[in-house]
Parts: C-alpha cells; structure tokens; sequence
C-alpha cells in the first residue's frame, strides 16, 4: 500500500469515506477502530493541506505563458 | 509636388467616384450572411460573403419590415442594393434594398451538416464513448488561446482547487487554426485527467474552426474525458457534439470541471464528525455492555442469588421432613397393626379371661397331670402374676 502522503486527493476522500463507512458499522474491534481513527485524522489534515496551499501551479506546454498569469 | 489630402478630403474622393458609377448602384450580389444584428432601431447589419472576400450591408428597417423572412447567419442570400461609402470610417458597405434566399442554405452549412452526418453515422457522438468527469482530477488540460479571455475565465474559476493546470495553447481562429487545436489537443496525451477545450463568443466564422474534422477526430481520440465551451450558449459546433460534455461558456466549462474548494471542506469536516461520532458510539457501545456485565456481578445480585439458593435449601428441607415424618408415621401405623395381631394371639390374653398356666421353676410347661409329681414345686402363672404352689397329690 501506498503512503498516505502519496495519494491523490480524490483517492484520500475516497478512503476517508471508507473509513467513516468502517467505524459508523461498528463492527471492529476497539484496537482496530482506534487504529482507522487515527488514519482517518491524518488523511483529514493532509485534505485540508493540500486545500490550504493555494499555490498555483500552471504550466504551458510551449514554455511561454503571457504576463498576467505567471504569479 | 502632389496634393496632400486630409483623410476627410481622401475619403470625400472616393466617395464620389464610388457614387459616380453606375455599375454599383441597382445591383444584385450574392453571397453567404454573417454577423446578422438586428439592432433596435429596427435596421438590420450583416456581412456577405463568399470564400475569400465579404462586405458590410445595411438594410434600413423601412426594407426591413416587409422582407418576409428573419435573417440568419449562413443563409445564403441575394441581395439588391447600392454600395456607399461611409465616410467617417472610411468603409464601402451595400445599401440592401431588398434580400431574398438564394436556393439552399450556405456552403459552410452545408459543409457542418455533411459532417456531422458523416461522423454521426461513424458513432463519434454516441453516448456510450461519453465519459464521467474526474470528481476531482489532479491535472487540468486546457486547449484555447493563451491570449483569450476564456482562459482567463477558467483560470478564475478554478481558483484555489489544488490541482496542476496544463495549458496546451492554440490559435482559435484564422487560418490553420483546426490543426493547431488538433494537435493542441493531441499534445495533452497522458498528461491530464480531463480536457477543456474552449473559446470566447465570436462569429460563426470565428467559430468554424471547430467544426473542423481535425479538432472532432483530436477529441474523440483524447485519453481524457474532454468539455467543449466554445462560444456561447447558442453557439453549437461539431466539436461540441464529440465532446463528453458541452458547457455553455468557458466558465461554466471550469465550474463542471473542478469541485467546490469550500464544498470539499464542509465535506471533510462533515467526514471528521462522522468519524467522532461513529468512535464514541463504538467505545459508548463497549461501555455500555461493561456496565450491563458490572451491574450483572454487583453485590446486591449476588446477595439475591444466594437468597434465592438459601430459598431452595429450605424448601428443599421442609420438603425432606415432612416426607421423614411422614415415613415414621407409616411405620407406626404398621406396628401398632402388628401389635394388635400379636395380642391376639398371645396366652396373656387368654389368662385375662382367668385361664392360668402352670410351669416347672426350670420353665417347663406342666401340660399334664403326668408331668408334676407331688411335692414338686410348680408355679401357676395368671394375667397379674404368679402363685408358687407344691403338688400336694395326683388325682
């Protein structure tokens, strides 16, 4: 499995869902639904961090980019 | 030295020789419309036009009005009418006079149409090649103009939403721009999850790029699901039809394109309660069943437990002694019975009624008068006691 740092933003949403799904089921074990928590709170974090860098990354196929869109 | 004109002097000159001949008042032209406005003071402007050449037109709205069929782009029309030379823009135009349709609609239109048949009955446009958009796509392609507003609309609207955004510049109009789209659009291949391919508002003209089979074939064939937004919500090309979804603008194209930033926030912080919740009904569940077995072992219930056990012991023992007594009383009843039988029989009973009995002092019952001599001692026995008698004589 991937690290978790690696994963896309659509996959980390889809997994978050998965694990909400897994702990409202109810049917783990305690040690198991603190274990997917925890995940699940990492992969919140690292949602919103990536929501949070706002920085724009554009990129021309030609290189050339005009004035106003290069900040 | 030669006259210097000023440019009204200049566009004066023309004017009048424009007026002059002949030839270019009472006349037909045909040709192709385009731009058609109608403008609110009732006049209508449109271009006309062939494949390499068109002019501005003009017909005032006294013609205007009993014309007796709407003007539209691409309709190929013969009009009649006078050219002048408008003069503070230094502009020949035709003074339309009267318009009627030429037969059949225009090249180009029937250019789309053929087209869009041909690649219709291909399957380019079926719905089964139409793909889902990425919920969230990581890489953006765009194909438009870097130097065109709709660029910038789609940029505006993408704002903040983290993802890589790959512009795949293009020349949307004029010649050899299908190519350059085409290969804009090629160009993208294995580098973004979806594609928009778009263009502000403009002419049909400017537009018919897109209705090139270049651009359609560079859609279709694209490893990404690909949005068209090309002129407004009225405009409609081929490449539209080939898209797996048309937007109405560009800005509409990046608003189907990307999510919501603050929709996706509102969403993890709803998946974050969720997740509270779900752990504390789960550590709540466990609690609770903690408490039902504590309860279950608690004093009071073994206190109960063992008055119910003390219950039963003593139930169980009045049980037995009753069932002792019971027993014993049985045994009385029978030896009280054999009791009475035995007196009945027993000799006491008879020497009660005054038999007596008579026995040697050694026990030996005196049966006879043969079995005592006289002078022998001998004792009679009666109910209350017994007599000890000498034999006196036989008789």
């Amino acid at each position: 499995m991937p690290e978790d740092s690696d994963l896309k933003l659509e996959e980390a949403l889809d997994d978050l869902e998965r694990i909400v799904g897994e702990l409202e089921e109810g049917r783990l074990s305690l040690e198991e639904s603190l274990e997917i928590f925890g995940r699940g709170i990492g992969l919140i974090k690292l949602c919103n961090a990536r929501l949070d860098c706002a920085e724009r990354k554009i990129e021309s196929l030609t290189g050339e980019l005009p004035e106003d869109l290069l900040d | 030295m030669s006259r210097i004109f000023t440019i009204s002097e200049l566009n004066g000159r023309i004017k009048e020789r424009l007026d002059t001949d002949a030839r270019l008042h009472d006349l037909w032209a045909k040709g192709e419309l385009s731009n058609v406005v109608n403008h609110r003071s009732g006049h209508r402007y449109f271009t006309l036009k062939d494949s390499e050449s068109q002019i501005s037109c003009v017909l005032f709205r006294a013609q205007a009005c009993n014309m007796g069929f709407e003007l539209e782009d691409g309709q190929n029309v013969l009009v009649f009418g006078d050219i002048d030379f408008y003069r503070p823009r230094g502009q020949a135009q035709l003074i339309a006079r009267g318009i009627r349709l030429d037969s059949g609609l225009g090249f180009r239109y029937m250019e789309f149409e053929r087209l869009k048949k041909k690649l219709s009955s291909e399957g380019l446009f079926d719905l089964v090649h139409k793909r889902d958009l990425p919920k969230y796509p990581g890489r953006i392609g765009i194909v438009t103009s870097p130097d065109g507003a709709a660029l910038r609309d789609v940029l505006r609207i993408i704002g903040s939403y983290p993802a890589k955004i790959i512009i795949s510049p293009a020349q949307v109009q004029g010649e050899g721009s299908p190519e350059s789209i085409a290969l804009a659009i090629k160009a993208l291949k294995n580098r973004a999850d979806v594609v928009i391919v778009c263009r502000g508002g403009g002419s049909v003209e400017d537009l018919w790029s897109f209705n090139h089979e270049s651009v359609a074939r560079a859609i279709y064939e694209c490893d990404c699901p690909v949005i068209s937004a090309i002129g407004h919500e009225t405009d409609v090309t081929i490449a539209d039809f080939v898209a797996d979804v048309r937007a109405a603008t560009p800005t509409a194209a990046a608003e189907m394109a990307v999510p919501d930033v603050e929709e996706i926030s509102s969403r993890l912080a709803e998946i974050g309660e969720r997740m509270i919740r779900a752990l504390c009904a789960c550590s709540e569940m466990r609690q609770n069943r903690l408490e039902y077995l504590e309860r279950s072992l608690s004093t009071r219930r073994m206190y109960s437990l063992v008055g119910e056990s003390r219950q039963r012991l003593d139930y169980l023992a009045e049980h037995m002694q009753s069932a002792e007594l019971q027993r014993i009383q049985m045994l009385r009843g029978r030896l009280d019975l054999a009791g009475g039988r035995l007196a009945a029989v027993s000799p006491l009973a008879t020497l009660s009624r005054g038999y007596a009995l008579a026995r040697t002092p050694e026990g030996r019952l005196v049966s006879s008068v043969g079995s005592a001599k006289p002078g022998e001692m001998i004792e009679i026995i009666f109910a209350d006691g017994k007599l000890c008698c000498r034999v006196e004589r036989r008789l």
